[in-house]
């Protein structure tokens, strides 16, 4: 018996030295059809790297934008600074609660906004978060959140991206990498915001559904929340529109809904305005540029409004 | 709780230490330990089933005590029916009732009866086609005085419900199983050790190969209509594999976790897709339910039509598979694939050549043309039957049928997305990459079983260290349950 623990003590650290010196090798010199389980991409679809760059140059914020990417493509920092307020937007690809968790503890000391606009999504209370934590492992610094992050979720694309990522930053691989402002018909604006050339929404039906939340995402919201109270910033909770169609495909909104109100001003803009869903969006999650004015506008008001009761 | 899951991890690994560092000295706490075990892993499964699993087993107990106490014959064949009734009715009633129901009903709608018989909202306790096989047997064996019944009722129970091979086999029979729990187990390193490679072939089979065949082939199947025939014979293909993989790899995992604590369970594969005609097939897949059928209805049955010689011998192989295809479900397809199965047996009755096959390639290292040529034949006749295990109908099996059968077999196979044709890549590639495995180990129980053992050491362990990354790097991160836990 004492044998065979010994043996596979050293069969695991033995395997564990091999699994991660593969990830390295694979990661550098296989090609992506047999990179299933390797989604490392620096400079990714999202611009997470360019708003992890900016990050380090910006400092006392007005407002700090969190969430997925109804955030980043939604929230218009330009639209705030005109009504003389510095903002800056940290949302990112499919940005969960988990995420945002980590986003908060790594950046919000040097942020320290009077304000936070946090976007909640019920697909992301929904998701498990992988493809979110994959953009933030590639993209920004890898430190021991990142661990805890990875051991919450536990799913092997993480760990893979983890360690690749790690690797990388050791031997110092990104330290060429420039992203470009523009990529296709993506444009990064200082501040975080991605803006999208003008396109319009191809109407789209969807079958009935049902959010099923992940407790886990409630969890880490709760814990982020506490992070927000311990620096006593003041919260706002923000559901960004989507198209109608894709929204009232969901028959449970309205418990999402209550669960928002318990932890603060929440405002839900698939209710409180009506967009068209064709000329207003360029697919079913995100607006257009059109559809982000007529939405910063009205956000605009309600953020006022918060930061003048300050 | 899949054996791969977390969950099951660190139960196995709690359950390992107690087992063999705090029970090790007393069989039985042994014994008790593992039936806990067994009861808590099904529990977590499904607890709603777990009085019908102690129910099915305290019954059988009680009926093998009265089978063997009594010297009246005809008290003994009393107790046997009982037994018998009660396991399959029991076994019928959650995988038939509807079926039957809606049979009557079509039957009756037929000839213009309106019949207004309602369906029950049945959930398929998990295992119980297993655990239900276990128990006749016991009751079969006792009553043919092959067995002596065990008055340990832990033992029994333990037989019944023994977690490794809970939900999905192999089925042992109690001669072979019970002595092995009567018996002190002391920790052998070589049988743990091998079960630790069983079990990474299993991964890999499961985690590598069927996960990854399952998204082609749902692909397949869902979309069948509109797909070239090059396609629908791939998919095809890549069920049939899909289906070896995942009901082998979960065998092999199944074995390996018992010979961690101390258990020499059956072999259910032995290389199938390397036969060279149909009854070698058989007598290499899903080794467990053939050996139970044959033992307890082939026989049987082809002692009771020996007059009509071989003919007798096709109407006991038809009914046999016949009923190997209905244990699988409550769908009529099942019922075609064992009857189609069962016809393939016909022309080597027919030529009296049922039993005498030699082992493919024996002296070489690779096969000869036309064993080759029978090999791949064999494969392509069972792939081509597993569309009908498939469908979710038999019309849907003939619509697959009719798409194979067209000019369109010679065109390019069409997927839909890079991610499908990556994938089709990668896993043909290490579809190979399991035959060569295989084949180089075919005279041992499992592909790795000697593996590398010319090679020193750290040459074998990077070859595990390898299988390991391939599962990580590949595998299907959305999970897909095992084939098997359906039936």
């Amino acid at each position: 018996m004492r044998q065979f623990i010994k043996s596979f003590f050293l069969f695991f650290i033995f395997t564990f030295i091999v699994y991660v010196l593969l990830i390295c090798i694979w990661g550098s010199f296989a090609p992506s059809l047999l990179r299933k389980n390797l989604n490392y991409e620096l400079g990714a679809y999202g611009h997470m790297f360019s708003r992890i760059k900016e990050i380090k140059e910006t400092e006392n914020v007005d407002i700090l934008f969190l969430g997925s990417s109804h955030t980043y493509r939604g929230f218009d920092t330009r639209v705030f600074e005109l009504n003389g307020f510095t903002s800056f937007n940290l949302g990112s690809s499919a940005q969960s609660p988990l995420q945002t968790e980590v986003l908060l503890k790594r950046h919000l000391a040097k942020l320290s906004p009077k304000l936070i606009v946090y976007e909640v999504y019920p697909g992301t209370f929904s998701s498990d978060g992988v493809e979110s934590s994959l953009d933030i492992i590639a993209n920004d610094i890898n430190d021991f959140e990142s661990f805890k992050m990875a051991m919450k979720q536990n799913n092997v694309k993480v760990w893979n991206a983890y360690i690749y990522s790690l690797y990388r930053e050791i031997f110092n691989k990104n330290s060429d990498f420039e992203e470009a402002a523009v990529k296709g018909e993506d444009t990064y604006i200082k501040g975080g915001y991605v803006e999208k050339k003008l396109k319009y929404f191809k109407y789209k039906n969807h079958e009935k559904n049902k959010w099923e939340f992940e407790p886990s995402q409630f969890d880490a919201f709760e814990r982020t929340l506490a992070i927000i109270m311990d620096k006593k910033i003041k919260t706002i909770f923000v559901q960004a529109p989507i198209t109608t169609l894709k929204y009232q495909a969901y028959t449970n909104n309205d418990d999402f809904d209550k669960k928002m109100r318990v932890f603060g001003d929440y405002y839900n803009f698939n209710e409180l305005m009506h967009l068209n869903d064709s000329l207003n969006f360029y697919d079913e999650h995100h607006l257009n540029i059109i559809g982000v004015e007529i939405f910063n506008d009205k956000l605009s008001n309600i953020i006022s409004a918060q930061l003048n009761k300050n | 709780m899949v054996f791969y899951s977390v969950e099951f991890i660190q139960f196995f690994v709690l359950f390992f230490f107690l087992y063999w560092l705090v029970f090790r000295q007393n069989i039985k706490w042994q014994n008790l330990l593992l039936l806990a075990g067994s009861y808590t892993f099904y529990a977590l499964w499904d607890w709603r089933f777990l009085f019908l699993l102690a129910g099915s087993s305290a019954i059988t107990y009680l009926l093998g005590l009265y089978i063997s106490k009594t010297d009246n014959e005809k008290r003994q064949k009393i107790f046997l029916f009982i037994g018998l009734v009660f396991g399959l009715g029991v076994l019928l009633f959650f995988k038939y009732y509807n079926f039957f129901i809606n049979s009557f009903v079509k039957v009756f709608s037929a000839f213009n009866f309106s019949l207004d018989i309602h369906t029950l909202n049945l959930i398929l306790p998990l295992g119980i086609s297993f655990y239900t096989f276990r128990s006749i047997s016991y009751l079969l064996d006792i009553s043919n005085e092959r067995i002596k019944p065990t008055s340990n009722w832990v033992v029994f129970f333990t037989y019944i419900s023994f977690f490794p091979t809970l939900l999905a086999g192999p089925i042992d029979k109690a001669r072979d199983f019970i002595p092995q729990l009567e018996n002190k187990r002391t920790f052998n390193y070589g049988l743990a050790v091998d079960g630790m490679r069983q079990i990474l072939w299993g991964l890999f089979k499961k985690i590598v190969i069927a996960d990854n065949c399952t998204v082609l082939t749902n692909y397949t199947f869902d979309n069948y209509p509109t797909l070239p025939a090059s396609s629908l014979l791939i998919g095809a293909f890549f069920y049939s594999i899909q289906v070896y993989a995942d009901f082998s790899g979960y065998s092999d995992m199944a074995i390996g976790f018992s010979r961690l604590i101390g258990f020499n369970v059956t072999q259910n594969f032995n290389f199938p897709f390397f036969s060279k005609n149909i009854a070698e097939f058989w007598q290499n897949w899903h080794i467990s339910l053939t050996t139970w059928m044959s033992e307890y209805v082939f026989n049987p049955l082809s002692f009771l039509f020996r007059k009509y010689k071989k003919w007798g011998l096709v109407i006991a192989i038809i009914i046999n598979f016949i009923l190997i295809g209905i244990w699988h479900g409550d769908n009529l397809t099942f019922i075609l694939f064992g009857f189609l199965h069962g016809c393939y047996f016909v022309p080597l009755i027919m030529k009296g050549t049922l039993s005498n096959s030699k082992k493919v390639a024996t002296y070489n290292f690779i096969p000869k043309l036309n064993e080759f040529i029978k090999m791949a034949g064999v494969f392509t006749l069972v792939s081509l039957t597993t569309v009908i295990f498939r469908a979710d109908s038999i019309k849907q099996a003939c619509h697959y049928y009719t798409g194979i059968l067209s000019l369109s077999l010679f065109d390019k196979p069409y997927l839909k997305s890079v991610e499908l044709k990556t994938g089709m890549i990668t896993t043909s590639f290490f579809i190979l990459f399991m035959f060569i495995i295989e084949w180089l180990g075919r005279d041992q129980q499992y592909g790795i079983a000697n593996f590398g053992f010319k090679f020193p050491k750290t040459l074998r362990w990077f070859f595990y260290s390898l299988l390991l990354f391939f599962i990580g790097m590949f595998m299907n991160t959305s999970g897909t349950p095992f084939l098997y836990f359906k039936f």
